[in-house]
């Protein structure tokens, strides 16, 4: 939170399947509900009400139900929440009943009744344009089968620029050219770290990643990193890491891709 | 080599050289050193002089505290077999460029008990094979008041020449180090840390976190410290994301200590390792796989692959003190 706002997080993606959704958004909702924030639930054909939603994050770390009761939270009709002038009204609505932010959740699934693919590309428009207020945060799921897909992992990625999760890693950009890592990194997100280090290093001379918050990267992290930036590291780009848990520290050296990245020394 | 300097060129000739020293006494170190290391000093070499504090004063002393020479007194070089291999192979290469040799002489752990004594002589075994394109030149020393006839014998099979006080002379027992150490080949038997009860246990294992976590769960609550686990937890998710890259399903694993070691084993139903060498060799380039093998032994204390007959068998420790 910031000066009493929750902390603006703009339009970002998260990998995961319908079933896992419930978990994969957690964090995300429980941040808005903390917050303060209205948060609102895209609806589908099998999710109509807020009980159904409560039911979905039953033994989740987070009370939906005290949110619920006091309107906090919101399943909306579909058909409404995937609209330009629909959204944006929920917005504008959410913020005069005097919520000092509006976050959402939705994905290409919930949306399928009422958009076809191409519509929810020009949907994420709509979002990425009211996210450029700092009261408005969008998270959208992806299923994680697109991070496999030749090319299209990147595109998916520029459409969310502030961010991207999966299975436990959570990388968010809080400024051009420095992303923040939290979590964990093994063979489930793999794919899509590197296609984050793509989508994200180009146009840059310095790409920091700050690994404060990151609890574990396996060699595979590494390698993921390393592989994606080629290209930009060899063109003269730097990538730079800080905040590294000692652990990490060793793993690199002893792969050797200490000597890929620039390290900054231990605080 | 095309583009090769000569100095690089000349020190890519010279392949490895893995010599015994045999000693009984303070005059016979000396004199049977002193030509290693007078060599090696003239040669312009990374002379490295390591062992107990007692030895290397001697052999400090014999050469005037030469600051060509790095005399190290009770180092932890020798803590980890395989961080051992790593880090002169990494010596080794950072010389090249320069034309320089790394020479070294010292004792090789005798080990505390028959594993560690076992993890010892694979690392003699593995140093023509680890470091053999790099220009290195190994003389391990060995006591032989305080070395048992067959842990010497053993040893001595890893070494082309032996040395002593009367020179060096030919080794007709050397063995070629594939044979070497297929005779040290771990066991499948079951090792008595893994009757025990495990602390962890996860017969079908599908993901690396729930692994990961319950073993670092199970470090902490016993206060290991908080390094040694995160490496070891480290090496264990290598091991198993090999396992699920490459070999085949079920993948069991299970963590078992007697207090004061940890052994996690984990099993798979897969073909086993196609090249034995596999996470021995210096690491690939940038970019390619076979990392995380080479890692994992580096990451704890000793690593074991067995080839079960239904399957392969990884035995990883940790040993905290």
């Amino acid at each position: 939170m910031t000066d009493g706002i929750p902390r603006h997080e703009g339009h970002q993606l998260v990998l995961a399947t319908p079933a896992d959704e419930a978990c994969a958004v957690t964090a995300w909702v429980r941040r808005g509900v903390d917050g303060g924030a209205k948060v609102l639930y895209a609806g589908s054909e099998a999710l109509t009400t807020v009980e159904q939603l409560i039911g979905r994050f039953d033994g989740a770390d987070v009370d939906l139900s005290t949110a619920a009761d006091r309107g906090q939270l919101d399943v909306v009709d579909p058909a409404r929440f995937y609209s330009a002038e629909g959204y944006e009204r929920l917005v504008t609505d959410a913020l005069a009943d005097g919520y000092p932010a509006v976050r959402s959740v939705s994905s290409p699934d919930s949306a399928a009744g009422v958009l076809g693919d191409a519509r929810f590309a020009e949907f994420e428009q709509v979002l990425d344009r009211a996210c450029r207020s700092p009261e408005t945060s969008a998270l959208c799921r992806y299923d994680p089968d697109l991070a496999s897909e030749n090319d299209q992992p990147t595109d998916v990625l520029d459409g969310h620029p502030w961010g991207w999760a999966a299975a436990g890693l959570h990388i968010e950009v809080r400024e051009p050219g420095r992303l923040h890592l939290h979590g964990e990194v093994d063979l489930a997100n793999e794919a899509m770290l590197e296609a984050a280090m793509r989508a994200v290093s180009r146009d840059l001379d310095v790409l920091v990643l700050d690994c404060a918050q990151l609890l574990f990267a396996g060699v595979g992290a590494w390698r993921a990193i390393a592989t994606a930036t080629e290209v930009f590291r060899y063109r003269g780009g730097a990538v730079r890491m800080r905040g590294l848990h000692p652990t990490a520290r060793r793993v690199l050296a002893v792969t050797g891709y200490d000597q890929e990245f620039e390290l900054e020394s231990e605080s | 080599m095309n583009g090769a300097t000569d100095a690089e060129t000349d020190v890519a000739d010279r392949r490895c050289e893995h010599d015994a020293l045999l000693f009984d006494s303070d005059e016979s170190l000396v004199t049977a050193t002193a030509p290693f290391i007078a060599d090696g000093i003239a040669a312009g070499d990374v002379v490295i002089v390591h062992g107990p504090a007692y030895e290397v004063d001697m052999l400090r002393q014999a050469f005037d505290d030469d600051p060509r020479v790095s005399f190290e007194a009770g180092t932890d070089r020798y803590r980890r077999m395989m961080t051992t291999v790593a880090d002169y192979q990494r010596l080794c290469t950072a010389q090249v460029p320069a034309g320089r040799r790394v020479r070294s002489t010292g004792p090789v752990p005798l080990g505390d008990d028959r594993r560690t004594r076992l993890e010892w002589t694979r690392y003699e075994a593995l140093v023509e094979r680890a470091l053999g394109a790099l220009p290195f030149f190994g003389l391990c020393r060995y006591d032989t008041r305080t070395t048992s006839p067959e842990v010497l014998q053993r040893r001595l099979g890893a070494h082309r020449r032996i040395v002593t006080a009367d020179g060096s002379v030919g080794n007709d027992g050397y063995l070629d180090p594939i044979d070497l150490l297929a005779e040290l080949a771990p066991a499948v038997a079951p090792n008595p840390l893994e009757t025990l009860p495990p602390v962890v246990g996860q017969p079908d294992c599908r993901a690396a976190a729930p692994l990961r976590h319950a073993v670092a769960d199970a470090l902490h609550r016993t206060g290991v410290p908080a390094e040694s686990a995160g490496e070891f937890v480290a090496a264990v998710h290598e091991v198993f994301t090999n396992a699920h890259q490459h070999a085949a399903p079920p993948i069991s694993a299970s963590l078992h200590s007697d207090g004061r070691r940890w052994l996690c084993v984990i099993t798979d139903s897969g073909p086993g390792l196609a090249d034995p060498w596999t996470g021995f060799d210096a690491p690939p380039p940038i970019g390619r796989g076979g990392l995380g093998l080479w890692a994992a032994r580096q990451l704890c204390d000793q690593l074991d692959i067995a080839r079960a007959r239904n399957g392969t068998k990884v035995s990883l420790w940790l040993d905290p003190d």
